[in-house]
């Protein structure tokens, strides 16, 4: 009997959806030993049917709708996984917590250049939660998948192991570790914007200057980035050592790196940081788990926003 | 004490040699080596300072000094 599948979509781009597409000939092997059952993305379904084995589900809870649907998907599926940094830790959709509710229906409807132009907010759309979620906040996940979106050469290797049930030992480390930079003490360290000249190719991005969360990032992604020449943005989520200790958080961690690297003061430091929400927690401002931690800035800078 | 490093994961940033108050470890040739480990008391801040997680003390786990909320555990196991 083959494996049922499921991709639900919440508050996200359907990205991680593609990425599954992006098996390529993968696929074939995939649907030899299971049926795609639901994924309002790639296929004509309105619901998803009763008797899932495996569901992946793509995206943050932001509103009732969401909420609703993974609260379905997770009563019809064996297996629930996240996929993808939205589930995970909220993700891109997390940032929309830095605006109060109006500002961003205002935006959307009004503002936008490609609205209609009589500017009549709807009323019908399903009401905001009070805040934004990642799916683990609010129901049972069974596996986890980071990555925006999860790239195409570590699913190639978990969606045919769960698939067929089998283990699967993947590194657990950060992206750089996968990095191949020379990393070492600087001088004279100033913090670039990433528009400011163009990184050497030899030499650490954060070392340079520039603004790379690497050290604090899951390695998931084979350092793609840094490699290119581009800092981290930290699309992965947080490193499983920070997700871990209740003292560490991907800002206060970067600070003292920084501070390490570069013999700085970290009060020096912080004065030269810049939008913390934007820089160092776009993927995990809407994660509770990544909130609670007592170090964490994102209760702050949500409440200093929001308002 | 015994101490792992992944000399592919090891970035030779230094900063375990800077950061360990026991003075455990030496650079050579770019990659950090335990040379000292019979000094090492456990405080694991090279794992903290570690931006590849190139390094492990067998048997000793950083979370074991602090309370981790149940959900982090919950998270942790199932993060593939």
């Amino acid at each position: 009997m083959s494996v049922k599948i499921a991709i639900e979509e919440l508050a996200g781009c359907s990205g991680c959806t593609i990425a599954v597409l992006d098996l390529h000939e993968v696929l074939l092997d995939v649907v030899d030993k299971a049926e795609i059952v639901y994924s309002p993305v790639i296929m004509d379904v309105k619901e998803p049917p009763e008797g899932i084995d495996i569901a992946f589900v793509t995206g943050a809870v932001r509103n009732a709708e969401n909420q609703e649907r993974l609260e379905k998907i997770r009563r019809r599926a064996k297996t629930l996984v996240a996929l993808g940094t939205c589930a995970c830790y909220g993700g891109i959709s997390g940032l929309s917590m830095l605006h109060p509710n109006d500002e961003i229906f205002s935006y959307v409807y009004r503002e936008a250049e490609t609205v209609k132009p009589d500017g009549v907010i709807p009323t019908d759309v399903p009401p905001f939660l009070y805040r934004a979620f990642a799916v683990g906040d609010l129901t049972k996940i069974d596996y986890y998948i980071t990555g925006c979106p999860p790239k195409e050469i570590y699913l190639k290797q978990i969606i045919p192991a769960l698939v067929s049930g089998d283990k699967l030992e993947l590194s657990r480390k950060s992206v750089c570790a996968d990095c191949d930079r020379k990393m070492g003490p600087v001088d004279n360290w100033r913090l670039k914007r990433r528009y400011e000249g163009v990184p050497d190719r030899e030499h650490c991005l954060l070392g340079q200057g520039y603004l790379c969360l690497g050290s604090v990032t899951f390695g998931r992604c084979a350092a793609a980035c840094p490699k290119n020449n581009v800092p981290c943005h930290g699309c992965n989520g947080p490193s499983l050592d920070i997700l871990r200790e209740p003292c560490r958080d991907i800002y206060s961690m970067m600070v003292r790196r920084i501070a390490d690297l570069t013999g700085k003061p970290e009060k020096e430091v912080e004065k030269e940081l810049y939008d913390i929400a934007h820089t160092m927690y776009p993927f995990t401002i809407g994660s509770l788990i990544m909130e609670d931690k007592e170090v964490s800035k994102i209760r702050d800078l949500v409440k200093e926003r929001s308002r | 004490m015994e101490i792992h490093v992944d000399k592919d994961a090891c970035v030779g940033c230094g900063l375990c040699v800077k950061d360990c108050p026991m003075h455990v470890y030496e650079l050579q040739n770019n990659v950090s080596v335990a040379v000292r480990p019979n000094n090492c008391m456990g405080c694991l801040s090279c794992h903290e300072i570690c931006p590849a997680q190139a390094l492990e003390h067998r048997g000793i786990y950083a979370a074991k000094r602090h309370y981790i909320d149940i959900h982090v555990c919950e998270m942790l196991k199932k993060v593939i």
